[in-house]
């Protein structure tokens, strides 16, 4: 499985390929009043409008700005723009069906982008109970790195969107 | 003339005689204390016109040392060897005058180079804009990248050659990011160093010059004060040098005035002379005439204004002074 990475703080955090539409720099939206806290704004890239999810407000941190880089300005964040399901199908009717219950353009706020990276499926470790603060229904699974941990999100869980509804 | 007389005039002769021995007696010693007194004086008044005589070519050497070689003659040379003070005095201005302009030149130098530093900084500070530039650049190469790796897994098998150029692109981007990063670490360090540099410099310009000035300021008072001492010790020894003339000319008069030995001399030996005359005229008066013993009263009357006559002629004969002077003033005497 490939897989897209990113950090958020010293989280490191992977979302598979498949999923990913296009990454861009994060760039100012509008807020939609009303909504959870979690919810950023609307984007509208290329005429279409996107509906950004702030990750870390998501996954319930309090400090919703990542840490600046000591001089003052904002970290840079980026927008991770996720297809559709309609577009996953057309590219893997099976992953589509399975994983990517939302039909609206969806987008998550990252702070750091990484690698990409090809993992094999045997190393996927089933979620601990609780790790880092996140809530083990937004974990796909882990993979355990020399250093580090990459914790694979589930994104229909992060998106709030339940996969048997759809 | 009855022994009776005989024997006054014997009686009057012999204590006459010893009178005159007396009188002789005392010449000769003034004679010989003159004679020992004016030797001594000579002796201590030489050995002080030689005295005065070095100290007078000790004070003219010091004078014609101090006024350097504006004394001429043979003395030039010697003069020239050594420094006076007048010579260290302009010696020393001079040289603390260049190390003056020295030090202000290398302050204005210094003013300069603080500019140059400053500009080399904002050059610096171009060069860090530059390189910010640079890594949005490459940050974008990286999006780009990504998003070129998220297309080609779309493809999937098909897509794997374009996911490696993706991929190198994505590494290319790296590198450049991490050169960057280096060459700012390199910049910032630069910067640092300038900086350091630049205050040094700025303490060297702004310090030096008021010290410099101070200096000069302060040691060109001391060469004042040295300049009138020389002066004075100068002025100074030029009226020692006229005291010792002076003392010179004294000291020639007193001994040229010392020849008054050889009259003194004279005056007695005429002295004793006399008194022998006088001693053998009352001897032939008293009792050496020997018509006159016999004859009557009037016979030894003329025997005795012959001798008179006689003797009158003797003295008159030895009267003549051999010393007319009355003070050494008068009459030229040659003494040296």
């Amino acid at each position: 499985m490939l897989v897209s990475t990113f950090t958020l703080g010293d989280l490191y955090l992977g979302i598979e390929i498949l999923l990913v539409r296009e990454i861009n720099r994060s760039m100012e939206c509008t807020p939609v009043p009303g909504s959870h806290d979690y919810i950023r704004g609307m984007l509208n890239i290329r005429g279409r409008v996107i509906t950004l999810f702030d990750l870390r407000r998501r996954l319930g941190w309090n400090d919703a700005q990542p840490v600046g880089d000591g001089s003052g300005n904002k970290r840079k964040q980026y927008n991770v723009i996720m297809k559709t399901r309609s577009e996953v199908i057309q590219i893997n009717r099976e992953i589509g069906e399975a994983r990517c219950p939302w039909q609206d353009p969806v987008g998550l706020v990252v702070d750091q982008l990484g690698d990409v990276l090809d993992i094999a499926d045997d190393n996927i470790q089933p979620p601990p109970a609780n790790l880092r603060g996140i809530a083990a229904d937004f974990v796909h699974g882990v993979v355990e790195f020399e250093r580090d941990l990459l914790v694979i999100l589930n994104v229909a869980s992060v998106l709030g969107v339940d996969p048997e509804v759809a | 003339m009855d022994a009776e007389e005989r024997q006054l005039a014997r009686e009057i002769q012999e204590q006459i005689h010893q009178e005159m021995n007396m009188l002789r007696t005392d010449a000769g010693q003034i004679r010989h204390l003159v004679q020992d007194a004016i030797v001594k004086l000579t002796g201590s008044f030489n050995g002080l016109r030689d005295q005065s005589n070095d100290q007078h070519a000790l004070v003219t050497s010091l004078t014609t040392s101090m006024e350097g070689g504006e004394g001429g003659g043979e003395g030039e040379g010697e003069a020239q060897k050594r420094i006076n003070i007048r010579q260290f005095v302009s010696e020393t201005d001079r040289i603390l005058r260049s190390f003056v302009d020295h030090i202000l030149l290398v302050s204005r130098q210094s003013m300069e180079m603080v500019h140059r530093i400053d500009d080399l900084s904002s050059q610096m500070n171009e060069v860090v804009s530059f390189l910010h530039d640079i890594d949005a650049i490459a940050e974008q190469t990286n999006v780009l990248a990504l998003n070129a790796r998220i297309v080609s897994a779309r493809a999937g098998e098909a897509g794997k050659a374009f996911a490696v150029v993706a991929d190198q692109v994505r590494k290319l981007s790296k590198d450049s990011n991490q050169f960057s990063k280096k060459i700012n670490d390199v910049v910032r360090r630069s910067q640092e160093n300038i900086e350091s540099a630049k205050e040094i410099i700025e303490v060297m310009a702004s310090k030096d010059m008021s010290f410099a000035i101070e200096s000069k300021g302060r040691v060109d008072e001391m060469m004042d004060e040295v300049s009138k001492i020389d002066r004075f010790t100068a002025a100074t020894l030029v009226k020692v040098s006229e005291i010792t003339d002076r003392i010179n000319q004294d000291v020639g008069t007193a001994v040229m005035s010392l020849q008054f030995e050889d009259m003194v001399t004279q005056l007695v030996q005429s002295l004793e002379k006399h008194i022998g005359l006088v001693e053998q005229f009352t001897g032939v008066v008293c009792c050496g005439c020997p018509d006159a013993a016999q004859g009557d009263h009037a016979a030894r009357v003329a025997a005795i204004r012959q001798v008179l006559q006689e003797h009158t002629a003797i003295f008159a004969q030895s009267s003549h002074k051999p010393v007319d002077q009355v003070s050494m003033d008068e009459g030229e005497v040659e003494l040296f």
